[in-house]
């Protein structure tokens, strides 16, 4: 692999299927290091599949997924947590953990736990059960467990859904920081309307329109590619 | 959780050792050179009955709690899974037909039952989408099961039945100093091996995407918990028959007495709380009715568990109202 691919996701000819029916097939991606990258797709198109494969917690039935010239299914759980951390679109109902010992456990350095949970604004919920917060409260919180695990790369899966407006916004504006700081995020979502009025598109890259069964990089909201060009 | 918490814990745990060595048909003041019956009553029949509760009592809540958190689910134990009905099946077919009943013949036998019963739940676990569902499995195996033993029991001789049905009621007071002295070893050496997983555990709380995504490999950590949960309970139901509740109950207990959610803290809490209940029901055992064998085990602590599990119930549903 060259030096240019390696540092880089590729996906080559990956299948996924469930059963004998194809979510993907053959499909062909290739995101580079750095900035935000929007997986944006129907719902069933497949979007949760691929991120979940490329994030290599779901097997694929076909093709290859290399993360910087690393094959993500052939790395330990080991390996690649300290290259991917993953963000689920739904988050923990029944932990009993308190907020800070969920972030202690992506990070051992409680002052970086400390620092990151007052970047996220959370440092109310420090002592506070995952199961009395609310699932919008929850999921803020596994973001801020994703940036802790201080990963070069992070896939989200629709991480917005369960938030409010302006939670939305304040989301994406913090999205966009911890790009700009090095981070590599790679999200699914449907949450176009608020990402465009919270953060300049022009930080924005737009991986690819997923249709269903095949990639189709053809479909992104009416308008947005020209606004993404700033 | 404070040291003084802990400390209040060894202390009510030493007290009911000691009461268990020093009370009985003969009282026997331990503090004083032992010689002649008292002896042989405190080496051969109290101290083999104490270990082999506190063994019990740690090694089935560990269970309890380890299960509990694997399948998300307060209900969850090696009662209600099948997991102890296996290591009855696995000692009736051994018993009832007329092969053994060596102490290490029944233990394997126990050990296999369970074992097999829980590699069966783990394998559909994750075919179903609710723990209900799980559930129900597991209720439903328990009835096959049962349905096994009782077939084996109508074609049982006599005095095959009648050692099985003793069996089947629990005790404590069946094992001798060796077996009761490894049991306390296992059970040890499994609660330092589970101690080591306890992020994992945490992490796994969190789902089981999230914690593949931190490093947990999903698949060693299952069977870790097959081979932890299965060779405690099949060894303690060998030692001990079937003994009902403190797998389930005790980690609502710890639950209940703590605001401590990190299996750092739950294990060995959970391992010495269930200790004390195990070493509290069997004064019941002694302490109950006029009979010479007292009162089986598994009555007594269904008397006492059935309840504590519907207060638990009750009162964390009065929380979620407040």
């Amino acid at each position: 692999m060259t030096e240019a691919n390696s540092q880089r996701l590729e996906a080559k000819d990956v299948n996924i299927r469930y059963g004998a029916e194809f979510v993907l097939r053959t499909a062909q991606l290739s995101i580079p290091v750095g900035g935000l990258h929007l997986l944006i797709g129907r719902n069933g198109a497949g979007k949760s599949s691929l991120l979940r494969s490329m994030a290599g917690l779901q097997p694929i039935q076909g093709g290859v997924i290399a993360l910087n010239g690393h094959n993500v299914h052939s790395m330990s759980a080991a390996e690649r947590a300290k290259r991917v951390a993953f963000v689920a679109s739904t988050p923990p109902r029944t932990s009993q953990l308190r907020v800070e010992e969920v972030l202690g456990l992506a990070s051992s350095s409680t002052a970086r736990a400390a620092e990151v949970l007052a970047m996220f604004g959370e440092t109310a919920w420090a002592q506070q059960r995952m199961d009395t917060l609310s699932d919008g409260q929850a999921q803020r919180v596994m973001f801020a467990r994703a940036v802790l695990q201080e990963t070069p790369w992070i896939f989200m899966d629709e991480p917005t859904a369960f938030l409010d407006v302006p939670s939305r916004k304040a989301f994406w504006k913090r999205a966009v920081d911890v790009a700009v700081q090095g981070t590599t995020i790679v999200l699914a979502t449907h949450d176009y309307e608020h990402l465009a009025g919270a953060v300049k598109l022009a930080s924005v890259h737009l991986v690819a329109a997923l249709s269903v069964k095949a990639l189709d990089p053809s479909g992104p909201p009416q308008g947005w590619t020209e606004r993404m060009q700033g | 959780m404070r040291r003084s918490h802990w400390l209040l814990g060894f202390g009510v745990f030493l007290v009911l050792v000691l009461s268990h060595l020093i009370w009985g048909v003969l009282d026997i003041a331990v503090l004083e050179p032992l010689e002649g019956v008292h002896r042989e009553i405190l080496l051969h029949v109290r101290i083999p009955r104490a270990l082999a509760a506190v063994a019990a009592g740690a090694g089935l809540s560990l269970c309890g709690l380890v299960l509990q958190t694997w399948f998300g689910n307060p209900l969850a134990g090696p009662s209600v899974l099948g997991v102890s009905s296996g290591a009855g099946l696995g000692v009736a077919l051994l018993v009832l037909v007329g092969l053994t009943s060596s102490w290490w013949a029944t233990a394997t036998a126990a050990m296999a039952g369970s074992g097999l019963v829980l590699v069966l739940v783990l394998f559909v676990a994750h075919r179903f989408r609710t723990a209900t569902a799980l559930l129900i499995f597991g209720l439903m195996l328990n009835y096959v099961v049962g349905a096994m033993i009782t077939v084996l029991q109508a074609e049982a001789q006599q005095d095959a039945l009648q050692q099985f049905v003793f069996w089947g009621m629990g005790t404590f007071g069946h094992g001798s100093l060796a077996t009761s002295l490894g049991l306390c070893a296992a059970v040890i050496v499994a609660g330092l091996v589970l101690r080591t997983m306890h992020r994992d555990l945490d992490m796994w709380t969190l789902g089981p995407l999230t914690a593949q995504s931190m490093g947990v490999n999903n698949r060693s950590l299952r069977w870790r918990i097959v081979a932890l949960a299965g060779l405690l309970t099949g060894g303690i139901t060998a030692a001990c028959g079937p003994v009902a509740f403190l797998g389930l109950a005790t980690p609502h207990v710890v639950r209940l007495l703590t605001k401590e959610r990190s299996h750092r803290v739950l294990i060995p809490l959970t391992a010495l709380t269930g200790a004390i209940l195990a070493l509290a029901a069997d004064w019941g055992v002694k302490g109950f009715g006029g009979m010479e064998q007292g009162w089986p085990l598994n009555a007594v602590l269904s008397l006492i568990g059935g309840p504590m599990v519907i207060w638990v119930l009750i009162s964390k549903t009065d929380r979620l109202h407040d």
